[in-house]
């Protein structure tokens, strides 16, 4: 098979064995690879209604389509997996070299069951499967851990995907790290991989991916390595996505405060210029990417010297304005802490502004040593240790805003600003309509990178303050294009290097696999895959109520900033949702219609 | 930096380089090297290697031209390996080559591979008969490749020593 390995390597943890099963064209087609493969695969290995945390749920890996070849910027792998963050599709993914390498082992997907009765570490060396002991890594950091497997199975070529402590500790937002400072960071896959006493899995692959037509494929490629180099990548490039910050601030919709304000008065200090000029120490790329977006700061001087992490705009906003904390060098030993321990900043930094503001309010207990309060820069760092290991008030926090509102009460989920249980990103949607929906029907919950709904509003191509009929259509494209892209494996950030992304990505695909696939063909795509996650999600027990968003942001206008006084009542996100789902082709309650079913190939399919 | 087909590379100019600094250690110039070299999609078949270490420090590494090579030295295969009179690097005889590794293990800078699908030994040829140069270079979007001489990297070492001591001759006490 070319462009696929045609394998999926289905990993027992309990039984500690493997077996290879194939993947037919058929099936490859219908779900390209990446989310869509990953989803794919769980939705036929998971038994409904499980504890994400019990031995029966799994965990898919999934290589992008064009992994282990020169098309650019395509590293991307997904992990997807009950979550037990959200209870619904936890659907991760990251970049760098790990799909690169699975691949050229053999799999275009790993498929892991069960649970090990002590802690183990799976090795995948081309076609053998090793199950070995990570009894002494057990404990270690996320990175700490890679560099340890790879001094013991002495190669630097292999590749690691690990948990830290957080995972181990089953923090319900624990990411997995890969190649030194990649996360699979979103809806807590870390905390399933530590229940399954799984420390990591590496990788050694030394085969090739065959492609159908060499010369197409790499001439295609240097073509869009050229677009790479122009405008339509330069804010990814210089000073990356942190450049956020300020253009945000101006718009008036940089959540400060657990989003109780949506600018800052003051936002030069903490801005990405800011953070670029005076900590960047390096620019690093994923596999066979020309844009090279990760930027690595570093703390030279003061009780936060020798912090060094990457840092993008997601991590600067959580634990940067959100938290209200201006404070760069912490702001990057935090991301540090929150790296190597294993655990989503977003999530942390939005779960800890929660914790700041019920603190304020006098609603949670009092933490030894630890006072939690906006802008207190060490408490954050601090809290950030106690919740890995779930000590203190660590423990609450470890459960996520959502659980943790509901276990201290008092109304202070009014305040827990998430949807579906993931906390939301930097961007508040009362200033930006489109992707105020987006962010509420997500099959993975709050999420700017699933929906993609945040683009028309920013850019201008539509009215961004006003809800109106239409937007379930533009938030439906908008959807479809990113999870075409998360199954493709390609960033985002290489989207604006596509004139057509169906028309491109369709040949680019042909060029590669030697089928004739064509741009409605990828349409389709993309709409199957949205409409998977939605059955997943139905089948988890997915009710109406949940596509919504945080009372704050419902309840509250905006009070200040360039959108002073704009709202979003229930009844307008109301008007919203239902007309995203008669886009859909779902019905008035939002499940996926027959009709819809039978026309993308998914009926027969709900248990 | 990157060489344009329209400037000649000088016959002096033998190895590719690369500036740590400027690498983002993406893989790309693996992939031109196997794609232009093999029309082969595995960088196993690169003659260019990227070293990438925790979290900050990557660099390509391909032929460097010793003067003396050891790698022709311990060939036990009588020459298998010979320098190229034009141009220093290290020409293959596949007819001779039995892909041994001596060389491999020989080689100081791992500019050596055993290219799995030929099992013969593969050097760096600066892309010998290819009017746009080394593809590798060609293809390095962020300019931290280029064909060098040995001189002309001593002189880039030096310029940057001397910028080093200045900084810290700038900054107050």
């Amino acid at each position: 098979m070319n462009g696929y390995t045609g394998k999926a390597l289905i990993i027992d943890l309990t039984e500690r064995k493997s077996e290879e099963i194939e993947l037919s064209q058929s099936m490859l087609r219908a779900y390209l690879g990446g989310s869509g493969l990953a989803v794919r695969l769980l939705y036929d290995h998971l038994a409904p209604g499980v504890d994400p945390l019990e031995p029966g749920n799994v965990i898919v890996f999934a290589c992008g389509v064009f992994a282990g070849t020169i098309v650019p910027a395509a590293a991307k792998h997904s992990v997807a997996t009950k979550s037990p963050l959200t209870g619904m599709l936890g659907d991760a993914m990251a970049g760098s070299f790990f799909s690169h390498t699975l691949k050229r082992a053999g799999y275009d997907a790993v498929v892991i069951l069960g649970r090990a009765d002590t802690p183990v570490y799976v090795f995948i060396d081309d076609h053998t499967v090793y199950f070995r002991d990570a009894r002494a890594l057990w404990g270690q950091e996320c990175f700490a851990t890679e560099e340890a497997i790879r001094e013991e199975l002495g190669d630097e070529a292999v590749r690691v995907s690990a948990i830290g402590t957080a995972g181990e500790n089953l923090v319900r937002f624990a990411c997995i790290g890969n190649d030194r400072g990649r996360q699979a960071g979103r809806t807590g896959p870390g905390a399933v991989m530590g229940s399954k006493n799984l420390k990591a899995i590496a990788v050694r692959g030394s085969g090739a991916v065959a492609v159908a037509d060499n010369d197409a494929v790499y001439q295609t490629s240097c073509d869009l390595i050229t677009q790479a180099q122009g405008p339509a990548t330069g804010k990814y490039r210089e000073p990356g996505t942190v450049g956020n910050v300020l253009t945000l601030n101006r718009l008036g919709v940089l959540p400060v405060r657990n989003f109780q304000r949506t600018a800052l008065d003051e936002a030069e200090g903490i801005s990405g210029e800011t953070l670029h000029r005076r900590h960047h120490e390096k620019t690093v790329a994923c596999a066979a990417c020309p844009i090279a977006c990760e930027q690595v700061m570093k703390v030279a001087e003061g009780s936060h010297a020798g912090a060094r992490v990457s840092v993008d705009y997601e991590t600067l906003f959580a634990l940067g304005p959100c938290c209200d904390v201006d404070d760069l060098p912490a702001v990057i030993r935090a991301a540090e802490l929150c790296d190597t321990l294993g655990m989503d900043t977003l999530s942390t930094g939005v779960t800890l502004a929660w914790a700041m503001e019920a603190a304020e309010r006098g609603l949670l207990p009092p933490d030894d040593g630890v006072d939690l309060r906006f802008g207190n820069a060490d408490a954050m760092v601090a809290m950030i240790l106690k919740i890995a290991r779930r000590e203190g008030l660590g423990e609450i926090l470890a459960e996520g805003s959502r659980l943790a509102a509901q276990e201290v009460g008092k109304d202070s989920d009014y305040f827990a600003i998430h949807s579906k249980g993931l906390e939301l990103p930097g961007y508040d949607p009362r200033g930006m309509k489109t992707y105020a929906l987006g962010l509420a029907v997500g099959t993975r919950g709050g999420c700017h990178n699933r929906s993609l709904a945040y683009e028309p509003d920013l850019k201008g191509k539509v009215d961004r303050f006003k809800a109106e009929k239409g937007r379930g259509q533009i938030a439906m494209a908008q959807e479809d294009v990113a999870v075409l892209l998360d199954s493709l494996g390609i960033c985002k950030f290489m989207r604006g290097c596509f004139t057509d992304l169906h028309e491109e990505g369709a040949r680019l695909y042909s060029q590669a696999t030697g089928w004739d696939v064509s741009a409605q063909e990828l349409v389709e795509a993309g709409e199957r895959i949205s409409n998977l996650k939605k059955m997943f999600n139905v089948r988890e027990g997915w009710t109406r109520e949940l596509d919504s968003l945080p009372p704050r942001l419902m309840q509250e206008p905006i009070p200040d900033g360039p959108g002073k006084g704009v709202s979003l009542p229930p009844a307008e996100l109301e008007l919203l949702v239902s007309d995203y789902y008669e886009a859909r082709g779902w019905t008035a309650e939002g499940e996926v219609a027959p009709a819809t079913q039978d026309r993308l190939g998914l009926s027969g399919q709900t248990a | 930096m990157s060489p344009s087909p329209h400037v000649p590379i000088s016959p002096h100019a033998r190895l590719v380089v690369c500036d740590p600094d400027l690498c983002v250690g993406c893989q790309l110039c693996e992939f031109a090297c196997a794609s232009v070299k093999d029309n082969s999609a595995n960088i196993l078949r690169s003659r260019i290697r990227v070293m990438r270490q925790e979290p900050i420090l990557m660099i390509s590494i391909a032929c460097r031209g010793c003067e003396d090579p050891v790698c022709v030295k311990v060939c036990p295969r009588d020459g298998a390996l010979a320098v190229n009179p034009d141009n220093s690097l290290i020409d293959v005889d596949n007819d001779k080559c039995d892909g041994c590794g001596w060389c491999i293990d020989a080689c100081p800078f791992g500019a050596i591979v055993l290219d799995p699908e030929t099992k013969r030994v593969i050097i760096c040829d600066l892309c010998a008969g290819r009017d746009a140069g080394p593809a590798c270079v060609e293809m390095c979007s962020k300019d931290a490749l280029e064909v060098s001489t040995p001189a002309v990297v001593a002189g880039k070492v030096s310029q940057s020593a001397l910028r080093t001591l200045m900084d810290a001759l700038d900054e107050p006490a």
